[in-house]
């Protein structure tokens, strides 16, 4: 069995009378990259900033590369990278003081690849991180966390507020240097971690809603068009696996989050009525995240 | 680690630190060029200005430094950096030392310096500053500022500190009257002791912000550390309620290698009423010349002072006293009279303080001398109690001042080095009827100080002029502006008014010497003075 590089038991953490995470417990595999999907203010941050020790949890434990979290020291630093969306750097550095201050810091820390990523970023090494564009800071954050290779990196909501360009040149730094780095990315858009993420994990209202690898969600989902025999009604009582229910004409379209092919068509016979045909379609990472998404608020 | 860190910081606060640097450097040249031209009140105003400056820079620059990694807070970069905390507080505390109080070391030494002082004493004198402000300023300003995330809260923050302390000195000051107390927020201002109650608020401030900081630097419990930094603030604040016999005790312990000395006082039943002289009213009150000559302090302060003792309608009754066992020379200084009138079963009908008292011996007065305690008695108390026999009870807190060696200085146009006083320098007073000394030293100034004119040529002197103001801490306790103390005193020559004339007056002046003795606290101990049968109606004050 693979080792947890995160591992997270029962955390709870309330800010006033909010509880930002309820329960939450989840495992990050070593080497996995790990998208942690949640609309605004389900809790994704506050689990970040727990496991990274920046807040401490009320309830529950975090275990980061075998640490609990709030025992996490400057060694355990040295193999962990965080970037975050709104992360402070020292804004009077330049981009070159920035990186000659961090360096000292990691053993580990590789030249050559520092050279090479801020050839990718293409960050002006004489301009004061103040003066920089967020897309720019956000480059700046990313070549400090990956030059030291680190075992784990963290990234929370790193696209937000980047542009399309930025983000795909992330996406393909990222995708260079996965490997034996583990990845915990916190993300309320899928659509950017689509071709990166080897597991997901949803989180809404604090609570974890489902993890598995995306080789198993992607098995697992499918959008599916029913064409029956006469005109489509709603049915009253639609089985819990399908979601965003919709008819066009003779047309019942939903998406199956318990996808089984083999008691498909009996199951759509015995609910919607006598079945013409059935089409099947895999369903886009972004989709699947929209549809649970607003699958919950409505029952919500 | 360390270096990495104080190496990022000088980089992005060097023009702080340069600036910080500037304005105490500014300071060390306005207090000298001040020193030189002492009737130049533009100097002497940008002097003071000064101190307020290299203050603000002082605390900005240490805020600052610390705001670079606050502690509070979700963003900051170094939360997720290998930095060791204990690491990151050590390089705050080293950008802190070489920003400011290297400076400021540089400035002291160089002020000593330059006014010609042993590099001994200036460097001293220097780092006794330096460590002063560190405990007074330095800690507690690290402490407050890494309790807040930024600059706004800092000042927010401390805006809020300044008003909770002003309305704190505002509610023990009435608690205060309301107790029948005079001043509650520093009643030992005007006593030698002073310094006691003084280092406590210091070294409670301090020893609050050390917690505070290594609450925050080893655990960030920043909510445990803004609680706790606060409660020392005010036990702070409290220091100055401590009893007086605690004080007294510990000025006691701090003095106790000095041997005993056979001091003491008793009620003298036989003597007369004390007689009024020419001028003198009750309520004189001469000790506010001393603490404005030799301590530096504000003149307004004194007429506060005279002021709180001047009780409205009160009865003045002069207790009369045998006082022995004071070597010649030495002044017998009273640092506290706590005087009670008892009934026989021991009620207590009347307890106050007793105002000044202070016997000097001279080398040819007799050992055992007379002298009288005053003490103000509410009118309505009096009037109930004026012929009763009561015990009179008068607690004691006494010192002992040494004479040392008299030093001496031409009357007119001298600047000397004068051991134990630093350099001095004599002149005309302003109104051209005083010698006026003026002395800056390394150090502190005497607690008390004789002086004299004495013309050598025809050997007339003078009567002898004393101020005494005592200081009996161990250390200079007044950090501003800078190391150095100045004091200056005059000795008349002079009677504007034409009602006197002087020995040495304006015709010997240039051949004049002023001779200056100083004294030295060396013993500090209680006494009683407990007597029967006391009528205070026998004891009112006879006119002279």
């Amino acid at each position: 069995m693979t080792p947890n590089a995160v591992e997270i038991d029962g955390l709870w953490k309330k800010f006033g009378r909010f509880d930002a995470v309820s329960g939450l417990s989840m495992s990050v595999p070593e080497g996995a990259a790990f998208a942690l999907i949640g609309p605004n203010g389900a809790g994704k941050t506050t689990t970040i900033k727990t496991a990274m020790n920046i807040i401490g949890p009320d309830r529950g434990s975090v275990t980061v590369l075998g640490v609990d979290s709030r025992q996490l020291a400057a060694d355990d630093f040295t193999k962990i990278g965080y970037v975050s969306e709104n992360q402070d750097l020292p804004g009077g550095l330049t981009v070159a003081q920035f990186l000659a201050y961090l360096r000292p810091f990691y053993p580990t820390w590789d030249r050559e690849l520092e050279g090479a990523l801020l050839g990718w970023s293409q960050l002006p090494p004489d301009r004061r991180i103040r003066n920089l564009s967020h897309g720019m800071r956000v480059k700046l954050a990313l070549t400090a966390a990956l030059a030291f290779r680190p075992k784990l990196l963290v990234l929370d909501e790193p696209f937000n507020g980047l542009d399309a360009l930025v983000r795909e040149e992330f996406m393909e730094l990222l995708l260079g240097e996965a490997g034996e780095t583990t990845l915990l990315i916190s993300s309320h858009d899928l659509g950017d971690i689509q071709g990166v993420a080897t597991h997901v994990g949803f989180i809404d209202q604090g609570k974890l809603l489902f993890q598995e690898s995306m080789e198993a969600l992607s098995a697992r989902v499918r959008e599916v068009n029913v064409t029956l025999e006469g005109d489509a009604v709603l049915p009253r009582h639609p089985p819990e696996n399908w979601l965003d229910l919709k008819t066009t004409g003779s047309v019942v379209s939903f998406v199956d989050v318990r996808f089984d092919e083999a008691r498909l068509r009996d199951r759509a016979a015995a609910v919607l009525g006598p079945v013409r045909r059935i089409d099947i379609r895999p369903v886009e990472l972004r989709a699947i995240f929209t549809t649970i998404a607003r699958s919950i608020r409505k029952e919500a | 680690m360390i270096w990495n860190i104080l190496k990022k910081d000088l980089i992005l606060l060097w023009p702080m630190a340069g600036l910080t640097a500037l304005a105490q450097f500014a300071m060390a040249a306005l207090m000298a060029a001040s020193d030189t031209q002492p009737d130049a009140q533009y100097l002497l105003l940008a002097a003071r200005l000064s101190v307020a400056l290299v203050f603000l820079a002082m605390v900005f620059t240490i805020a600052f430094a610390v705001h670079q990694d606050p502690i509070p807070g979700t963003r900051q970069d170094w939360l997720v950096r290998p930095i060791r905390r204990g690491d990151l507080l050590a390089a705050k505390v080293l950008f802190v030392l070489a920003a400011v109080h290297l400076p400021m070391l540089i400035a002291d030494l160089g002020g000593g310096l330059v006014r010609g002082f042993p590099v001994a004493d200036a460097a001293g004198a220097a780092l006794i500053r330096n460590l002063n402000l560190l405990v007074m300023i330095t800690l507690p300003t690290l402490g407050f500022a890494a309790m807040t995330a930024n600059i706004t809260q800092f000042l927010v923050a401390g805006v809020a500190y300044f008003l909770l302390s002003i309305a704190g000195t505002i509610v023990l000051n009435l608690a205060a009257r309301l107790g029948g107390q005079e001043q509650a927020t520093n009643p030992l201002f005007w006593t030698g002791v002073a310094w006691i109650p003084q280092t406590v608020q210091r070294a409670a401030l301090a020893a609050g912000a050390v917690v505070a900081l290594a609450l925050l630097y080893s655990r960030r419990r920043i909510l445990l550390a803004r609680s706790l930094f606060p409660a020392f603030a005010v036990l702070s604040a409290l220091a100055v309620l401590l009893p007086w016999e605690w004080i007294f005790a510990l000025q006691h312990t701090a003095s106790a290698a000095t041997p005993d000395a056979p001091v003491e006082a008793v009620f003298d039943a036989h003597a007369p009423r004390y007689r009024l002289a020419a001028g003198e009213t009750p309520d004189a009150y001469d000790m506010g010349a001393a603490q404005v000559q030799l301590r530096g302090r504000a003149a307004g302060d004194i007429s506060v002072e005279t002021q709180s003792r001047r009780a409205k309608g009160d009865v003045t009754v002069f207790i009369p006293l045998r006082l022995g066992g004071v070597s010649a020379g030495d002044i017998l200084w009273s640092d506290r009279a706590v005087v009670q009138l008892k009934t026989s079963s021991g009620k207590v009908l009347f307890r106050g303080r007793g105002d000044d008292l202070k016997l000097e011996r001279g080398d040819g007065t007799a050992p055992v001398v007379r002298a009288y305690e005053s003490i103000r008695i509410p009118a309505l108390v009096f009037e109930s109690i004026r012929n009763q026999p009561l015990t009179l009870q008068i607690d004691y807190s006494l010192s002992l001042l040494d004479r040392q060696p008299p030093l001496s200085a031409q009357a007119l146009g001298a600047d000397v080095a004068l051991p134990g006083l630093g350099h001095c320098s004599t002149d005309r007073d302003e109104d051209g009827d005083e010698i006026a000394l003026r002395c800056i030293i390394p150090g502190r100034a005497p607690s008390c100080l004789s002086t004299r004119l004495e013309d050598p040529a025809s050997g007339r002197r003078n009567p002898e002029t004393l101020l005494c103001a005592p200081d009996y801490a161990p250390y200079v306790v007044k950090p501003f502006p800078d190391a150095l103390s100045r004091f200056e005193v005059e000795t008349p020559f002079r009677d504007r008014l034409g009602l006197a004339t002087y020995p040495v007056g304006v015709g010997q002046l240039s051949t004049a010497k002023v001779v200056i003795t100083p004294y030295r606290p060396h013993w500090h101990r209680t006494r009683r003075v407990l007597s029967p049968g006391v009528r205070v109606a026998d004891w009112t004050a006879e006119k002279g």
